[in-house]
């Protein structure tokens, strides 16, 4: 897990880059706790701390039965279906209160804290009483709890948009519409983008609450099952799989984009 | 000649400070007008009352027959900094001008072809494709004159456009400017805070006081262009300008 | 673009503000007309089931539970995380584990796991609790240490270097102050995160604590129960972030020059200051 992290710009890299003590430390930590783990496995029940090979095996196990692996994509099917509805909601409701000054505190003196301090947990109760136990419980929870997030960030966006090309823009034309799209999203799209980064990384988590406390199909109804049979290599092997996943994404596929929107939006 | 801009008693106030009391000049339709004033008197913000960015408190503002409000699309600005979109390269924003005033109206390769002739008009045939950042300043600013123009107005309001421009820069725009005034036939409205940049450009000089401000001498130059700054008729400006800029400066204290 | 007065603003942003909240407790009342009560209770019923908790010593024995659980997982947290984040800048090659390997994986681990690994590993207790809550927030402050290390200046540190060579007075006079937003904020996020997340721990291994009451709640279908629970949630939040963590957040809150705003008018008039004579007029 030791990747290079991609904020290294590939100009700066001295030679044998791969042969730092930093690296270095780092690889001979990773091996370490490996190690260690095989090691504190052996003398333990498997029910506590199952090894290495036994969490493998799980894992190897998740991809290859069908059923499994349907619980990993409706998950991720559950993140993407949340986060996109939380975010397109949250520019939304970031851009009414752009556009009406009113709003304002109405926004984020209220609503957005409420929101935020609103127990996750309640929410997906509430949704199970209300939906029932089944996948719309788990996209209505996990919205709601992102929402206040989007809101935020696109708020700041908004804030943080350059008063003066607005200004151009308005002098050329005066169609919010047009303004909307050819200067106001161009302009916040590192701030929405930075949105959906941080609304993904929070997303699994809340989904797999909410799969769990829901029961609806899912990751979090695979660990719910392995808890309830003891089977405490399950937990570790869903456990590596969202980790997996969520560094990947995050690192490789976010962390790339967002250093080429920085290049393109930056006028120097 | 006919007023193409008039602002009748125009009175702006922000909060307690009182910019323009009972303000008023016309601009005649097809002249070159520079408007000096000291540092802080609302020069950019006549522009913006002009151009209808900001309402006025009292008196009234015509443009082209009509009010300011429903006459903006007569007018294009060219801002102090150039205010390109970053991920847009040069022919892209000059095209973007035309998509936020015409949207659909006009179309895309109708855009791009006014947009390649103008950017040619400014000197800039070469680099069409080139983004913002590998543009100079100078080029910068050519390429928000061609998004003005672009957008076939009767009147071109410019903030200040050269001032962040270097020395050298600053007089070869100043030329080509009036190139492109005479080819193009524009009403332009340029403010300066630079009295040599007033006396080269402009066929009148609208010399504003300091706050609340109002409009102190308008003085008319029939020089010849291209202008030698340092003949007597310009000589005699310059002393004038000097005069009342200083002036307004003793009033001051 | 011409503003409306500060006063009148700030008085049509209030009625916008609390016309909210108006509107949606009648939508609500409203909307819960169509329902059935062990559905969707009406504001009135909560209200009153509020009134009912706050009047029952056993939620408060459960809030004191999970406050106090809170309150020690936040102190913890920090202390961890600010200790974890500051590390790198004395021992230099523990940085890489702390980017690469510690950061990631404590911020990726779902917290659910952390509830499930608490109750097998240490059964059913409150060290278990506590021990999970930690885990789950102690990355927060982490990434904001590790952030501020990163951004701290240098050139302060160097200052106080030439000074002296005492490390201990240096960390305490110099590096401690700068950090201290970081921490604080660190701390200002886990404290939210703790009360909304982290009950999942008291759902699985709790017999005390407002995450065990609300799993009781669902469990006997009182929905008026759990949303008056949650709300007393929100107002514990709201408390604590406003009385403890602002003023803390105020506190150590670098004192700068204000920024100064942009703004189309003033932009290029060099400090324009009006005569007192005009204000008069």
């Amino acid at each position: 897990m030791s990747m290079s992290t991609p904020s290294i710009s590939p100009g700066s890299k001295p030679p044998l880059a791969v042969l730092t003590a930093r690296r270095v430390s780092t690889v001979i930590f990773v091996v370490a706790l490996f190690a260690l783990w095989q090691w504190y496995s052996m003398n333990m029940p498997p029910v506590l701390i199952p090894s290495p090979a036994r969490v493998f095996d799980r894992f190897a196990e998740l991809w290859t039965d069908p059923r499994n692996l349907a619980y990993a994509i409706d998950s991720l099917v559950h993140v993407v279906v949340s986060v996109l509805l939380a975010f397109v909601l949250g520019v939304a409701i970031a851009l009414l209160g752009y556009y009406f000054d009113v709003l304002d505190l109405a926004i984020y003196g209220r609503l957005t804290p409420f929101l935020n301090s609103f127990s996750s947990i309640g929410w997906a109760f509430l949704a199970m009483i209300w939906f029932g136990v089944n996948e719309g419980s788990v996209i209505f929870a996990t919205t709601i709890v992102l929402l206040p997030f989007a809101i935020i960030n696109a708020g700041t966006g908004l804030r943080e948009l350059d008063r003066e090309m607005i200004e151009m823009g308005r002098s050329f034309g005066r169609g919010a519409r047009r303004q909307i799209i050819w200067i106001i999203l161009p302009m916040m799209f590192p701030y929405l983008f930075a949105t959906i980064r941080l609304c993904f990384g929070i997303g699994w988590q809340v989904v797999l609450t909410a799969e769990l406390l829901c029961g609806s199909s899912g990751l979090g109804m695979l660990i719910n099952l392995a808890r309830q049979r003891y089977w405490t290599d399950m937990v570790f092997a869903v456990a590596a799989l969202i980790l997996i996943v969520v560094y990947l994404t995050d690192r490789i596929i976010f962390a790339a984009i967002q250093q080429r929107l920085r290049r393109r939006y930056e006028l120097t | 000649m006919t007023a193409i801009i008039e602002l009748d008693n125009v009175s702006v106030a922000f909060q307690r400070e009182v910019v323009y009391d009972r303000l008023s000049f016309s601009v005649n339709d097809g002249e070159f007008l520079c408007i000096v004033g000291p540092s802080g008197c609302g020069k950019s913000t006549l522009l913006r009352v002009i151009g209808d960015l900001l309402g006025v408190d009292m008196g009234g503002v015509t443009v082209a027959g009509s009010p300011a409000a429903k006459a903006w699309q007569e007018i294009a600005y060219v801002f102090q900094s150039p205010r390109l979109l970053p991920w847009r390269d040069a022919e892209a924003n000059v095209i973007l001008g035309q998509q936020l005033r015409f949207g659909r109206a006009r179309s895309m390769s109708e855009m791009r072809d006014k947009a390649r002739s103008l950017l040619e008009l400014v000197g800039l045939g070469r680099d069409m494709h080139k983004y913002p950042a590998m543009l100079s300043g100078g080029e910068r600013q050519r390429v928000s004159i061609a998004r003005a123009l672009a957008v076939e107005p009767r009147i071109v309001l410019m903030d200040e456009p050269f001032s962040a421009l270097d020395v050298t820069t600053r007089r070869r725009m100043r030329t080509e400017i009036v190139e492109i005034w005479k080819k193009t036939g524009k009403t332009i409205v340029f403010v300066t805070h630079e009295i040599d940049e007033a006396l080269e450009l402009a066929d009148r000089v609208v010399v504003l006081s300091a706050k609340p401000t109002r409009v102190l001498e308008t003085i008319s130059i029939a020089a010849a262009r291209p202008r030698n700054l340092a003949g007597p008729e310009l000589n005699a400006a310059r002393a004038r300008l000097s005069h009342l800029l200083g002036l307004s400066g003793h009033h001051q204290e | 673009m011409s503003s409306p007065s500060g006063a009148g603003r700030l008085i049509s942003q209030r009625l916008a503000a609390e016309g909210l909240v108006v509107a949606a407790i009648a939508a609500w009342w409203f909307s819960s007309a169509q329902f059935p009560v062990n559905v969707f209770p009406s504001p009135l019923q909560v209200f009153w089931e509020l009134v009912r908790l706050s009047m029952d010593a056993e939620f408060w024995g459960h809030a004191a539970a999970t406050g106090i659980r809170v309150l020690l997982a936040v102190v913890l947290a920090t202390v961890l995380g600010s200790g974890l984040g500051m590390l790198p800048r004395y021992v230099p090659w523990t940085s890489g584990i702390i980017d690469d390997v510690l950061i990631p994986f404590f911020t990726s681990f779902p917290a659910i796991v952390w509830a499930i690994l608490g109750t097998i590993w240490f059964g059913l207790t409150g060290t278990a609790i506590l021990i999970v809550q930690v885990l789950i927030i102690f990355p927060f402050c982490l990434v904001n240490v590790t952030e501020g290390n990163k951004d701290i200046g240098g050139e302060e540190i160097e200052m106080g270097r030439s000074f002296g060579r005492r490390p201990l007075a240096i960390f305490w006079r110099i590096e401690l102050p700068l950090l201290a937003p970081f921490i604080i904020s660190g701390a200002r996020i886990s404290y939210g995160v703790c009360w909304k997340i982290s009950l999942i721990a008291e759902l699985f291994g709790g017999r005390s604590g407002l995450g065990y009451m609300m799993q009781w709640a669902r469990d006997f279908g009182s929905v008026d129960s759990i949303i008056a629970i949650c709300l007393a949630i929100v107002f514990f939040v709201t408390i604590g972030d406003a009385f403890v963590l602002r003023p803390l957040t105020r506190l150590f809150e670098p004192k700068l020059e204000p920024s100064r705003r942009r703004s189309f008018l003033r932009r290029g008039g060099q400090g324009v200051i009006v005569p007192p004579a005009l204000e008069g007029n």
